[in-house]
């Protein structure tokens, strides 16, 4: 089970790491207008943060004095959902494996410079909003479906008749799709849960919405 | 060793490239006082472990590659190399070396502290 969060923006960026320097130089290269950032230098102080706080994208070092980077991405992903890459002195391709196979967005070889910083967190980012939207496109194809299937289920049509029906109610009332979807959804779901008495009623569902 | 003394304590070059690529107008002096805070908390904590019976050889490493790493951000191109040097050190002597070395290194980090101030202020 994933923790959830609403996106924010400027986007929230968390960096650990045990070097100061390296810390210090981040947070002085990008833009405080577009990344708030947050410093953690051991494992145990950025779980503790992502415990309260919502990180859009967090930033690792690979060898930490209580843990290793791995350990914290593996937290990210699973309980956390939030996305990383790593900064680190470790050259070694098999070492650099690991994090590859966690998911990591990006891989960054120290020293780096403030203008590779930059590019590399830029795209980062774009990948994480790209990841959102695709997520967002899924989530609204779903909700549609659904919609769809029940309205297929209660009228006794098929999937194009269905469609059509949708439409046909949304377009003169200047309502989404989506927006209609959501609430047959939802309604079906109040009716499915609390095992009501009376059968599912499309129609006073749509009525309500009119 | 002495071939350490031959490398120039700061390229100021690529000092002032990632001050100058950072968006900060502070930066300079905040890298100085990062450096400062951070070398000072590493010798001191270096010569805790060394102290200890038997010392913390991995912990002493840890400190090192940390130093290491600050002095490849910021360009200190002789502090980095004596650090390299500690590190490449086999088991058996790599304390010995270090008590040894710990006077040189103090002064590379003094001298990197210094030019940094320098090029910051």
């Amino acid at each position: 089970m994933t923790k959830s969060h609403t996106p924010s923006s400027p986007h929230r960026i968390l960096v650990v790491d045990d070097d100061q320097v390296q810390c210090t130089l981040i947070c002085c290269t990008l833009d405080p207008a577009a990344y708030t950032i947050t410093l953690a230098y051991d494992k145990q102080q950025a779980l503790a943060l992502c415990d309260t706080q919502y990180f859009d994208f967090a930033i690792l070092d690979y060898e930490l004095p209580d843990g290793s980077g791995a350990d914290i991405a593996q937290a990210l992903r699973r309980t956390y959902n939030i996305p990383f890459a790593f900064i680190t002195m470790i050259d070694d391709r098999q070492r650099a494996r690991r994090p590859i196979e966690l998911g990591a967005l990006g891989y960054m070889i120290k020293p780096i410079t403030p203008k590779q910083l930059v590019i590399a967190i830029e795209t980062a980012c774009a990948e994480i909003e790209h990841r959102r939207n695709l997520k967002k496109a899924v989530d609204v194809h779903g909700t549609i479906g659904l919609a769809l299937g029940i309205i297929m289920n209660q009228a006794c049509l098929s999937k194009n008749e269905g469609l059509a029906q949708l439409r046909k109610f949304c377009q003169p009332r200047n309502l989404s799709l989506l927006f209609v979807a959501e609430h047959i959804v939802a309604a079906h779901d109040i009716f499915s849960h609390q095992k009501q008495q009376k059968p599912f009623n499309l129609a006073k569902v749509l009525e309500a919405l009119s | 060793m002495s071939d350490n003394k031959t490398l120039r304590i700061l390229d100021k070059t690529h000092f002032r490239r990632i001050v100058g690529e950072s968006h900060s107008k502070r930066t300079g002096i905040r890298l100085a006082d990062a450096f400062s805070t951070q070398s000072t908390q590493i010798i001191g904590d270096i010569n805790t472990l060394l102290n200890l019976d038997p010392p913390s050889e991995a912990d002493i490493r840890g400190l090192l590659h940390r130093l290491q790493g600050s002095a490849e951000i910021l360009g200190a191109s002789r502090l980095s190399a004596l650090v390299l040097h500690l590190l490449k050190d086999d088991q058996d002597n790599f304390c010995t070396v270090l008590r040894s070395t710990l006077p040189s290194l103090v002064k590379a980090i003094d001298e990197t502290q210094a030019e940094i101030q320098a090029l910051a202020g």
